[in-house]
């Protein structure tokens, strides 16, 4: 199993932990990843609204580069996910969009690179009866809130990642590491992504509604798969319990922060320190299982 | 029939029965044609038998659809065949061949009275689809409580995994459900069908059926075996306490056939017990002293108690097996002695010989073979065992030798086995419990060499084994690890690596072998010579004792085919088996995860020193809750419950499907439709959240024959919901999921609900979010508007994107925008989602069969001016097959279709008819009243609360009793037969059936009475179930006085009864229509082409009315050339007589016979028919408002559709302003007109194809461009046109102050908006003349409504009928309505007259009011109540009564004065009687305990 592996520009500043859990779990379980040779930013959320071609050129750049390595493109940043599928759907599908990619490129790129997510490969690739295989430990019982964002679902149509209203596959993740994976109704809400730094009034309120469900529906902590949807709903506890009188400790995790875990990996070697809100109470479940 | 020749065939195919089916077969076979109504569920009624109440009459759906059914089943000429589907067509149109697959019910439709017996035994609950999931059904139920035909049907998928995985087909599913029951016994009887050895397999079966369990993919499969150890014991307990006996010792005849059986065991039982069972004459030799083979000799006790061996072999012996024990054959009897002796034998010899280890040192002692071994202890010698033992083996009697060595003393045991624990043959759980024992196991480990110590064996040489590439056997072959030997210290070695045939047997018997084991044909068990057949370990080498009782069950098949000298290959039982195919097993993401029972064991400490039974049984609550855990898989589990319950032995479990072919000379479609699968738009969470219902599934809520018996409760937690939310077109207008077309009949089915749910709940909160507000039918606006009046229903015109439950209280939430634009939240109890119409599942299927079109939406695709014809000539199509629609609409259509088919068929009418004759009536008038009584038990229905015999006995001495008597179903085929028989025994002359209701079984019984040569109005019917046994089963005492009372007083009023005669009236022929537009010479040509004469009378000086002013419609250029084509074929039919100018003057006569006097310009002229058709029309409403006629730039839409036909529209490149409802949704005109929406599509995208510059507006209120409309609405979108809303509180402003200026101030918009307008285009609708409807109406006697239409017969069910006999009504008289609907309506008034019409004489009803002329005191009272004017002022100027107008309702009868009118039937003094009899005081003596003890029956008891 080897893949070529796209960090993207998030895995190198504020989702540092999510490489770092990524690229051990991936060692854990025999996925080999390489990372194309000089790849670049894929214009999420702010390149791709401003301009059609961009949108396109700047994922088609790293989607070219990979072509040539012969491999699927591997993902874990839900946003460069998202952004590479639907270059790779604008190239393939629109001739005029192609053709400035070549132009914009100097070499043509036909949108024809399998770009595959982490959780895809997971549970396609390797499959859930080796990765609980390889578990040293478990959840323990933890209530896990799997949250999934708008990016890996939407739009369906080109994503064909999961049901785009009621996802799974994180929860079968979870339900495998032996976690309680919970039925919220928040899977696939928006947590304001994009507007993070011009409109933080709205990704407080957004934030706000999705942890509050959490919270509700008994959530020790949630789970995400995309850098973004992390930072707003880890940093932005703070501002929330500030403004409104909350007392938010939601724990806010990458899954394969989780996986790692299980896999018998130290909090150290998967970044739980770079986590605003500590996710002490995961560690002391999951500790308590090794013991059994 | 046959079709050579010209011969039209006069039958009608209808494929559908729902009410478009059952009204087109109503039409055809009261006009004279056959019908086969073919339908795929098992009863007719469709998706009116789902609905609640009806929009906007508020009926009942079922109270309404009901009679209409049951008309149809009762027509001689409709042949209703359910469950039944049409796959091909052959031919052409008047010949078709029909092919026709009918699907088995499983209860003979002929033998089953409905009695519900059956259900009521049934262990099988599964989700029932009827009530769409909501709740369950019995596997054999009726379709719904009403269900026509009322006969019961069993639902099957096939047969469960677990009966196909069993080798013996054991219907697991059956005798689990039995248990789930309590029904050990039949559980058990259920098993011993296909396996005799039920409490041994409880025990020692390895299960494959547990393997294929269902239930294994939700959390573990059932525990099937112990379920059957469970049933199994219980039966033995039962014995051992006297609660049971043994079945009786039987003997085979004298006469019967010998079979021998060589070998007792499992095989040998088998078949020894089936074939005694089937009166054969078995011996079994058995080589050794008893019975069981392996089972006694090989299973050690601690697994298998030699009693529940005893027990099980006993049963069998009692059906008369003989056994000759220590008989060998080969050397106590040979072969060849056996077969001459026997017409067949059964070879089951076993495998009885222990394979050799094939290693240095076999021969010493201490070293036993493990076959040996076990067979020594089963014999009740004990083999000195002690220190270690060593077992060589991984099968089962290594793992048996072992842990019986250990019980018999041993300090240690060792099992060396030379592969790995996944090759181990061992059944897995037999190796734990070695282990847990402390039995070691030394994997890939194999012998070398036994070691001697003073003559014994006391070391084994082993060698370690590594696995290499797969054998044979596909397990990898274990190779030797060069350099690993070792030993193992042993006292005692015993060897179980595998048995083989004793080669004697092989050798003495002599069919044909192979390697070891004799040779059979795989499917009959036949060996090579002929009536010799083998099974078992024999023929298999060693295997299961299941796999063995398989062997049996195969062999005695086929023993018992041969000695009838029967084929042995074809319908064998195995064949009958069907897997249920993929997608039909249970949904499983639902099921409740529930752990699987695990039995108690022997402790450890208690076990080791005797043979005790290690593992107990189930306890009954852990029994019990394991069968709960099946999900039933195929439906039906064939428990057999259900034919034991049949008194009526109408159950079948053997039915196959049949085809039939059917000649017929036309089809008519009415499939129906299916509702849209609201899981497909996952943003509402229907599915997923509880509380999210479809429309359907609320309907049945509210429903009191549903699931909640009307209450509307929260799935979640069952309380009552309050809060309750509708979302519109949920799989309507929604390009998303293919459907772009708007589903018509939701917003008011939405709006119906809120409001009939109001009613429900108190404190109901409805709120109901649209697009756009469809109620564009006749009434529907008013309706709506009632609703919007309502405090607590709110209207919000926004789609919500997406629902959220609320964890704990699992409210819902909403988030929409607001009538101000902004976000809003709202959190509700209940969601309703309007789920759209999409086409029948069957549809495209019955398309391809039937080579017809579909539209791009896979609706049946029709033209709008042949809205009933499919691409098929010959086949015709009617409801919502066709498009979106509604009930009247449906049922017009349907009508409308039956029209088409019978001009097709029309000289082929009456051929294929039949008309029932019976015996001339026996004259009663002179003689004194001889009743019989007959008392119905309606299974347990009424017997189970009233004490039936006794209130026979009650009765038999009154006055006039002849006869009395009851039965188990008074309506069943051998009841009826022998009220027959009785009454001309007995020569009855009054007979009284007490049971059910006269309103299902009234007409059958008076039917089984002119059958008898009985007036049928010398019935009497006491209602004793529905208004008796039913409404007091909580005192049966009580209950049993009240229906002697009952009784008593129908035999009172039957002594009053007389034969009554309706008279026949002769039919003139002819139709005359009324109104020479589209509608009105659509129907003159039907009746012509039905070959009627028809007078078409119209007032204008020409033909074609409103026509004329229409140029195109959305889907067609050309109207002009439609309509002249059309006058054209009316002018020139032979049949149609036009009557131009002409003025109606006067309007006299009945049903059967009209006269009609016309002014023709100024002459006076009289026509006569037996029908009349309205078809009156009406016209563009005018208008003042506006600006209308003020500026000349101000038009109407029809203005501007000339114009733009016409090419003098010349606003080019500028604003065109429309503004909609002018006039219309009002106070003066509260309804909608309809049309006005799609006229102004249809001209604004007119005017953009001429101009794509030019501006359009639409100022509207809702748009309703229903059905397939809405795409011309979207197209005219897409084309730039421009649709705001207005709201009637603020209606658009237009001034002509400084040019044409358009004020527009929607709610859609931040602020008012002005429009500079080139022109202003008004959509003014379409109104009657009011005077010329009113002038007719009074003629016609038949009413109009407030806006001056025509009032039908009833709006949704007779839709184009008068209350009035023979008058029918069609076109925009009826209401707004485009081309397509009128040419529909026309020709359903059409096929409606043709039912008069095409007979020469009318029964008249003998259940008729008259007056008594000497009494009337001429005050006219009746002549003002009757609805159907059928009393009239005579020429003595006293009331009088036209019996072809009376309907018998009695309302003249109960408002005369002077009591001068009576109805036939219902005199007074037969109710007099029937009080009278009610307050005597004579009950006392009566009451039964007069009664003599002498034995009341089943039969007569004779008086005469």
């Amino acid at each position: 199993m080897k893949y070529a592996y796209y960090p993207g520009c998030s895995a190198e500043s504020t989702a540092r932990d999510m490489n770092q859990s990524t690229l051990a779990v991936a060692r854990a379980l025999g996925i080999e990843l390489q990372e194309p040779e000089g790849w670049t930013c894929c214009g999420a959320t702010a390149g791709h609204q401003t301009d059609r071609m961009l949108a396109a050129s700047l994922p088609a750049a790293n989607l070219a580069k990979v072509q040539d390595m012969k491999l699927d493109m591997l993902v874990n940043c839900a946003a460069c996910y998202n952004r590479m599928k639907v270059a790779n759907h604008e190239i393939a599908a629109h001739p005029d969009v192609r053709q400035n990619v070549r132009e914009a490129l100097d070499r043509d790129y036909d949108g024809s690179v399998k770009v595959r997510h982490l959780i895809e490969v997971l549970l396609e690739d390797v499959g859930l009866q080796t990765i609980t295989k390889s578990f040293k430990r478990s959840l323990n019982g933890l209530k896990v809130a799997c949250y999934y964002g708008c990016l890996l679902v939407r739009p369906p149509g080109i994503m064909k990642f999961d049901d785009p209203e009621n996802p799974q596959s994180l929860d079968r993740l979870v339900t495998v590491m032996g976690g309680q994976s919970l039925d919220w109704p928040c899977k696939v809400e928006c947590c304001g992504g994009g507007l993070s730094l011009t409109r933080t009034d709205v990704v407080v309120d957004l934030t706000e509604s999705i942890l509050d469900m959490a919270v509700q529906s008994g959530a020790e902590c949630i789970a995400v798969s995309c850098p973004m949807c992390q930072v707003n709903l880890d940093l932005r506890q703070q501002d929330i319990n500030k403004q409104g009188g909350k007392h938010y400790e939601m724990p806010v995790v990458y899954i394969t922060q989780l996986l790692g875990l299980c896999l018998g990996f130290g909090p150290d070697e998967l970044g739980f320190e770079k986590l605003m809100v500590p996710a002490a109470n995961i560690l002391k479940k999951v500790e308590a299982s090794g013991h059994e | 029939m046959s079709n050579n020749g010209d011969k039209k065939i006069g039958a009608v195919l209808v494929a559908g029965g729902g009410i478009a089916g059952v009204q087109s077969a109503l039409d055809l076979a009261n006009s004279g044609f056959k019908v086969y109504l073919v339908e795929r569920d098992a009863a007719i009624g469709g998706m009116m038998a789902h609905l609640d109440k009806t929009f906007p009459t508020g009926d009942c759906a079922t109270c309404i659809v009901s009679p209409k059914l049951v008309e149809c089943a009762r027509n001689l000429n409709v042949e209703i065949l359910t469950l039944s589907e049409l796959v091909g067509l052959e031919g052409e149109p008047g010949h078709f061949k029909a092919t026709v697959r009918r699907h088995p019910r499983f209860v003979d439709e002929d033998k089953c009275t409905g009695c519900s017996e059956c259900t009521q035994v049934c262990p099988v609950d599964i989700p029932d689809e009827f009530n769409r999931h909501l709740g369950t059904r019995k596997a054999i139920a009726k379709l719904y409580a009403q269900a026509t035909p009322n006969i019961f049907g069993i639902l099957k998928n096939g047969h469960s995994p677990c009966k196909r995985a069993c080798p013996a087909r054991v219907n697991v599913h059956g005798y689990v459900q039995l248990i789930k029951q309590k029904e050990y016994l039949k559980a058990v009887n259920l098993i011993r069908e296909r396996n005799p050895l039920s409490a041994i397999c409880g025990r020692v079966c390895t299960h494959p059926c547990e393997t294929e369990c269902t239930r294994g993919e939700v959390d573990d499969p059932i525990s099937i075996r112990l379920l059957k150890r469970f049933a199994s014991d219980k039966e033995m307990e039962m014995l051992a306490s006297g609660q049971l006996t043994l079945p009786d010792e039987k003997t085979p005849g004298l006469d019967a056939r010998k079979v021998a059986v060589i070998g007792g065991g499992p095989a040998g039982l088998t078949v020894a017990n089936d074939l005694a069972a089937a009166g054969l004459a078995v011996t079994v030799y058995e080589a050794m002293p008893a019975a069981g083979g392996m089972l006694r000799y090989g299973i050690p006790e601690y697994r298998l108690p030699k009693k529940v061996l005893d027990h099980e072999v006993e049963i069998i012996r009692r059906k008369g097996v003989k056994f000759v024990f220590n008989c060998r054959v080969g050397k106590d009897v040979t072969f060849l002695d056996l077969r001459a002796k026997h017409d067949a034998v059964f070879i089951s010899g076993g495998a009885q010989k222990s394979r050799k280890l094939g290693v240095d040192g076999e021969q010493l002692v201490g070293v036993v073979d493990g076959i040996e071994f076990l067979r020594e202890v089963a014999s009740g010698r004990k083999p000195q065992v002690r220190g270690t033992v060593v077992v060589v083996g991984g099968g089962d009697t290594a793992i048996d030798s072992a842990r019986t060595a250990l019980r018999l003393g041993a300090k240690e045991v060792i099992i060396v086995y030379r592969r790995s624990r996944a090759e181990m043959p061992a059944t897995p759980s037999e190796i734990e419990a070695a282990e847990y024992e402390g039995i070691k196991i030394r994997y890939l480990t194999a012998p070398r060499r036994l070691q001697e110590k003073d003559g014994r064996v006391n070391a084994v040489e082993c060698i370690q084994m590594k696995l290499g590439e797969p054998d044979a056997s596909g397990r990898r072959r274990p190779v030797e690890v060069p350099g690993s030997e070792f030993t193992i210290q042993a006292d005692m070695v015993i060897s179980a690596i595998g048995q083989v045939v004793d080669d004697q047997l092989l050798g003495h018997i002599v069919v044909k072998s192979e390697g070891g084991l004799f040779q059979i044909d795989a499917v009959t068990g036949q060996t090579s010579v002929e009536g010799v057949f083998a099974g078992g370990d024999n023929v298999t080498g060693p295997a299961t004792v299941i796999e063995a009782v398989a062997a049996g069950k195969r062999a005695a098949e086929s023993i018992g085919r041969y000695l009838k000298g029967q084929d042995l290959r074809g319908d064998r039982f195995e064949d009958f088996l069907r897997p249920i195919p993929e997608g039909l097993l249970p949904a499983l993401d639902k099921v409740e995860k529930k752990p699987r029972a695990h039995p108690e064991e022997i402790a450890l400490a208690n076990r080791l020193s005797n043979f005790d039974e290690v593992e107990q049984g189930l306890t009954e609550e852990q029994a019990l809750a394991e069968a709960e855990r099946c999900l039933n898989c195929a439906l039906c589990s064939e428990c057999g419950r259900c034919v034991e319950a049949c008194k009526q032995h109408a159950i079948d479990h053997a039915m196959r499907e049949q085809t039939v072919t059917l000649d017929v000379g036309s089809v008519i479609l009415t499939p129906g439709f299916a509702e849209f699968d609201a899981s497909r738009k996952g943003e509402f969470g229907y599915g997923h959240y509880s509380n999210v219902v479809t429309s359907v599934q609320f309907e049945r809520m509210l429903s009191a024959a549903g699931p909640f018996e009307g209450h509307v409760i929260r799935l979640s937690d069952g309380r009552e919901a309050r809060r309750i939310a509708w979302i519109q077109c949920v799989g309507s207008r929604d390009a998303t999921c293919g459907n772009e077309y708007c589903s018509s009949i939701c917003c008011m089915m939405a709006t119906k609900q809120a409001l009939v749910a109001s009613e429900h709940i108190e404190g109901m909160d409805a709120t109901i979010f649209y697009m756009d507000i469809r109620a564009h039918g006749k009434d529907f606006d008013q309706y709506y508007e009632r609703a919007r009046a309502q405090d607590n229903i709110h209207y919000i015109k926004s789609i919500p994107s997406r629902i959220v439950q609320l964890p704990g209280s699992k409210d819902l939430r909403m988030a929409y925008l607001d009538e101000t634009g902004r976000l809003a939240h709202k959190e509700f109890d209940l969601i309703v989602l309007s789920v759209g119409l999409e086409p029948a599942r069957s549809m495209a299927g019955l398309a391809a069969c039937l080579d017809v079109k579909l539209n791009e939406f896979g609706f049946c695709d029709t033209d709008r001016l042949q809205p009933l014809c499919s691409s098929r000539p010959g086949v015709f199509v009617g409801g919502t097959a066709q498009e979106p629609k509604d009930i009247p609409e449906t049922v017009t259509q349907a009508s409308g279709a039956a029209s088409m088919a019978m001009e097709l068929l029309a000289p082929a009418r009456n051929s294929l008819i039949t008309k029932k004759s019976y015996p001339t009536e026996h004259d009663v008038t002179d003689e004194e009243p001889r009743l019989g009584v007959f008392v119905c038990h309606c299974g347990m229905n009424i017997a189970g609360t009233i004490d039936v015999e006794q209130v026979v006995k009650a009765v038999e001495r009154e006055p006039n009793i002849v006869v009395a008597s009851h039965s188990l179903f008074a309506c069943s085929d051998t009841s009826l037969s022998n009220l027959k028989e009785v009454i001309h025994q007995h020569r009855l002359n009054r007979i009284v059936v007490a049971s059910c209701t006269p309103r299902t079984h009234e007409p059958l019984f008076r039917e089984t009475l002119r059958e008898a040569g009985l007036n049928p109005y010398l019935f009497e019917l006491a209602n004793i179930r529905d208004q008796c046994s039913w409404v007091h089963s909580a005192a049966p005492g009580l209950a049993t006085e009240k229906a002697v009372e009952l009784v008593k007083m129908s035999i009172a009023r039957a002594r009053t009864l007389w034969p009554l005669e309706g008279g026949t009236l002769a039919v003139d022929q002819a139709g005359i229509v009324i109104g020479g537009g589209l509608s009105g010479m659509t129907a003159a040509l039907a009746l012509a082409n039905q070959g009627f004469d028809v007078h078409l009378v119209e007032k204008d000086n020409r033909l074609g009315g409103n026509l004329h002013s229409i140029h195109r419609t959305l889907e067609t250029e050309n109207i002009a050339a439609f309509t002249s084509d059309l006058i054209d074929r009316v002018q020139k039919h032979p049949r149609i007589k036009t009557h131009i100018e002409a003025e109606i003057t006067g309007i006299k006569g009945h049903v059967g016979k009209f006269h009609v006097s016309l002014a023709h310009g100024g002459k006076n002229a009289e026509v006569t028919g037996g029908a009349i058709i309205v078809a009156t029309g009406a016209q563009a409403a005018k208008t003042t408002e506006f600006l209308y006629g003020k500026s000349d730039r101000v038009l109407t839409q029809v203005e501007l559709e000339t114009q733009l036909h016409e090419k003098r529209w010349l606003a080019q490149g500028q604003n065109v302003v429309m503004i909609q409802c002018v006039g219309s949704r009002n106070e003066k005109h509260p309804y909608c007109s309809r049309l006005c929406c799609s006229m102004a599509v249809k001209n604004a995208l007119a005017i953009k194809k001429l101009d794509p510059n030019a501006n359009v507006y639409v100022l509207y209120r809702d748009i309703r461009t229903y059905g397939f409309r809405e795409i011309y609405y979207r197209q005219a979108r897409e084309a730039g046109v421009v649709f705001m809303r207005y709201v009637p509180e603020a209606p658009p402003q237009v001034t002509d102050d400084n040019g044409l200026m358009v004020t527009v101030n929607s709610p859609d918009l931040p602020e008012p908006l002005a429009i500079e307008a080139d022109n202003v285009v008004l959509s003014t609708g379409v109104e009657v003349d009011f005077e010329n409807n009113k002038r007719l109406s009074d003629m016609l006697k038949v009413p109009l409504n407030a806006d001056g239409f025509y009032v039908e017969a009833h709006m949704k069910l007779r839709p184009v009928d008068f209350t009035t006999e023979g008058i029918f009504l069609c076109g925009l008289a009826h209401s707004p309505k485009f081309i397509d609907e009128n040419l529909a309506q026309a020709r359903a008034a059409a096929a409606r007259a043709a039912t008069v019409l095409s007979k020469t004489h009318l029964d008249v009803s003998a259940q008729v009011s008259y007056v008594n002329q000497q009494k009337c005191i001429s005050c006219m009272t009746c002549v003002t109540v009757c609805p159907y004017s059928a009393p009239y002022c005579n020429k003595d100027g006293k009331g009088q009564i036209e019996a072809a107008k009376c309907m018998g309702c009695g309302i003249c009868a109960a408002e005369c004065p002077a009591r001068a009118i009576q109805l036939h039937h219902f005199e007074t003094d037969q109710f007099e009687v029937m009080i009278k009899t009610l307050l005597s005081d004579d009950r006392e003596g009566n009451d039964g305990s007069g009664a003599t003890g002498r034995a009341s029956t089943a039969h007569v008891v004779g008086k005469s």
